[in-house]
């Protein structure tokens, strides 16, 4: 019976053998999958996290607002000397808002004079952060947004002050923003009173570096930050943060946008802007009543006139 | 018999202590970049598993839950899954060694094999073009997992009762099979 037991543990050892040389090979195969068909691997991903996560969320959400309150319930014993500054800062505040009520008046004002058009307004929808990325490797965010919500790949997500960072992945309930201080993030910018224009290149620290600053010269930190809206795909203006020097000497961006407490993130919707296909007709002189058909032969004149 | 036998309920146990431990990573408690590095508690935890009852971490459990891992936490897909496997496999065949060698001997071998993996790891992303982030976060990565090791197995073993056979029940099997 031993020897039978010792045929039967040996097949089952090959067989296992097999099997975890298998499971290698497919691993491996994924692997040069993901490497070379990245989007197809990514849609896949969000495919799955699209199906698994909103199952979830009743487990995800009170543990996580259970963590919030103990982590808040550690400041609670400095809340009076908050209330207090926070009051200072409310006077403060007062202040500024008046001074802001009459700019916007006066703005107005100005605005009707001049018969000024604005872009068209730029909506947005709100979405809960439900989960982050789970390695120190990436630097993401899952909303409980997706497609059917209207969200688009590529659409620009702030917080309630400053740019958070870029729509990476729509599935129908759920998507994946990648934030500023990923490895993988870029955005066009420009450095505001100099004109500067550079990139914002996350490095996963929490200030993003600043690339190919032309003149480093006319940056100075606290200079403030917005989108440029190059490459068509941000608006542009959106405020990112201001600009900071580190110890190596650096550029660096302090991101606007509260990293520390982000809950609730904006996915802007931006309609395209139209473009204008092709250049405009000359335009002669309106042709006198009873010379309709010499009329195109004086525009021809024109053309070649202008030619 | 070459072991005891698989216990479903184990498995089951371990199918839901992995889950728990990716979804508890994913919890959206820190945004920050620069917050501390997690440890690979999931890794740490089947390693540690496959040491004590292997019969009860089979191939067709682990895989699976190990390439959930990569796609949930947003890693290159398969890398780390098949590393991990090969980490967990070394341990296993090493299982009779360790088990009749202090613990201070598993830990160092789980830290060698940790070693061995992310410098693997670090390599073939290095030749497929990967774009990797700086070196300190693969060793904080490396320090943390390693130092939550010996947590693991108490816990393993105090709490969920997780244990190798004793020795003799081991020699009373030898003796059986001789």
């Amino acid at each position: 019976m031993s020897r039978g037991n010792d045929e039967a543990s040996a097949m089952w050892r090959s067989v296992r053998r097999v099997l975890l040389a298998g499971i290698c090979l497919l691993f491996l195969a994924l692997f040069l999958l993901w490497r070379i068909d990245n989007p197809r691997v990514e849609s896949l991903r969000m495919a799955l996290m699209d199906r698994l996560l909103p199952s979830f969320e009743f487990t995800i959400s009170p543990v996580t607002t259970l963590t919030r309150i103990i982590s808040e319930y550690e400041t609670l014993d400095r809340v009076y000397e908050q209330n207090r500054e926070l009051r200072r800062e409310l006077q403060r505040m007062k202040g500024w808002r008046e001074a802001a009520l009459q700019l916007e008046e006066k703005n107005a004002r100005l605005r009707a004079l001049n018969n000024v058009r604005l872009s068209p307004r730029i909506g947005f929808i709100t979405g809960e952060v439900l989960a982050d990325s789970g390695s120190p490797f990436r630097q993401s965010a899952l909303l409980n947004i997706g497609r059917i919500d209207g969200v688009a790949d590529g659409s620009a997500a702030v917080d309630g002050l400053g740019l958070v960072g870029r729509v990476s992945g729509v599935g129908e309930r759920t998507a994946r923003i990648i934030l500023l201080t990923d490895i993988n993030s870029r955005v066009p910018a420009v450095v505001q009173p100099s004109g500067q224009r550079a990139l914002i290149t996350g490095n996963n620290t929490s200030a993003p570096l600043l690339e190919f600053v032309e003149d480093v010269e006319d940056v100075r930190p606290g200079d403030r930050i917005v989108t440029s809206g190059d490459g068509g795909i941000f608006p542009a203006d959106l405020l990112v943060g201001t600009v900071a020097l580190d110890r190596a000497g650096r550029l660096r961006a302090r991101l606007a946008a509260d990293y520390g407490s982000l809950e609730f993130i904006r996915v802007l919707r931006q309609t395209p802007t139209e473009a204008i296909p092709g250049t405009g007709e000359l335009i002669g002189p309106p042709a006198p009543p009873g010379l309709r058909p010499q009329a195109g032969a004086g525009r021809d004149e024109t053309a070649e006139a202008a030619e | 018999m070459s072991a005891r036998a698989p216990s479903p309920l184990q498995m089951l146990l371990f199918a839901a202590i992995a889950v728990a431990v990716i979804l508890v990573q994913l919890l959206p408690l820190q945004l920050r970049a620069e917050h501390m590095v997690h440890p690979d508690l999931l890794l740490a935890l089947a390693a540690a598993w496959a040491v004590r009852q292997p019969e009860n971490l089979p191939l067709l459990l682990v895989a699976p839950i190990l390439l959930l891992a990569d796609l949930i936490q947003d890693r290159p897909v398969g890398l780390w899954a098949l590393i991990s496997l090969l980490l967990l496999e070394g341990m296993s065949a090493q299982r009779e060694a360790l088990r009749n060698r202090p613990f201070p001997f598993e830990w160092a071998a789980f830290t060698a094999l940790l070693a061995l993996g992310l410098i693997g790891q670090s390599v073939v992303l290095a030749l497929a073009l990967v774009e990797r982030p700086a070196g300190g976060i693969t060793v904080q990565l490396f320090a943390t997992t390693a130092a939550v090791y010996p947590v693991v197995a108490l816990v393993l073993h105090y709490v969920l009762r997780v244990r190798a056979p004793k020795p003799a029940e081991r020699s009373r099997r030898l003796g059986r099979v001789a």
